[in-house]
């Protein structure tokens, strides 16, 4: 197939492409938060795919089911794992783990819901929802900021 | 230069009930969109660690309860999907972006599959204090 030029594009070689790019091109000046909220929802997506379905599991399954006991997850373990004065920087490394993995889960799932609900309702309201799910994220992500910081640094 | 008319593309309604593939595009939407809810179930459980002992372990026995479990359960099961369907895509894509070039897309799904479990045990060790 013939490449696109590199100059000013011939509609006559390809039809309806430049239909395709007129909302692109109308947004050009604006699109400004679109690939920083695209990089934290792919970051997110990263983190939540490899880190998220074994946390789960632990957090949620293995005591009700009996294969850990319950002191496995309990306060006690918590307040050991995110100890900041633990040997080898376990405490900060489990602070870190925690917020990356709200904050990713929390950002990466905002978006998904924006595009999957922009399905649903034929992009009605895109906007609002767009600015709610990802304010509620951005809110989300903050808490989460300051919980791993209490005890530490606040 | 010919007058093209413009016109703004939408798909039909329902379209992701057409095709497999379509259908577990949308699934792997409900997973992303699901995981920001045990996003959120863990923001609560730091919340609560924060308060101390008691609302700690009040909010575990909550998370343990039966109707809670069935929760988490249908959140594990979307969480997976969403996981390793993107897993496959990223072979597939590697062939969209660099044709004749890439690696099959089994040799990168199965790369995906050894990174995600050398992820959970090392998750399960650092975090949770081993198996």
């Amino acid at each position: 197939m013939a490449e696109e030029p590199a100059g000013t594009f011939d509609p006559r070689y390809n039809p309806g492409h430049r239909a395709i790019r007129v909302e692109a091109a109308q947004k050009e000046g604006g699109v400004v938060l679109e690939p920083f909220f695209w990089g934290l929802f792919s970051l997110g997506g990263f983190l939540t795919a490899f880190l998220l379905p074994v946390t789960i599991v632990a957090l949620s399954f293995l005591v009700p089911f009996g294969f850990w006991t319950p002191d496995r997850i309990g306060y006690t373990w918590l307040a050991s794992a995110m100890n900041p004065a633990a040997a080898n920087f376990q405490g900060l490394i489990v602070r870190l783990f925690f917020l990356l993995l709200i904050a990713g889960a929390l950002l990466h799932g905002a978006h998904r819901f924006t595009y999957m609900a922009a399905e649903l309702t034929h992009h009605r309201g895109e906007k609002g929802i767009s600015a709610l799910f990802h304010g509620l994220a951005v809110v989300g992500s903050l808490l989460a900021l300051y919980t791993v910081l209490r005890g530490w640094l606040l | 230069m010919v007058e093209v008319r413009e016109a703004v593309w939408r798909r039909r309604s329902g379209w992701w009930t057409q095709n497999g593939h379509y259908l577990l595009f949308m699934l792997r939407e409900v997973g992303g969109s699901l995981s920001a809810v045990y996003g959120i179930i863990l923001l609560g459980l730091l919340i609560t660690f924060d308060m101390g002992q008691a609302s700690y372990e009040d909010y575990l026995a909550f998370l343990q309860t039966p109707a809670m479990l069935a929760i988490q359960a249908v959140i594990l099961a979307f969480v997976l999907v969403h996981a390793f369907t993107w897993f496959y895509l990223i072979g597939k894509s590697q062939a969209v972006m660099s044709a004749y070039r890439a690696p099959e897309w089994t040799r990168v799904f199965g790369l995906m599959i050894v990174i995600f479990v050398a992820a959970s045990v090392g998750v399960l060790f650092v975090v949770f204090g081993g198996l």
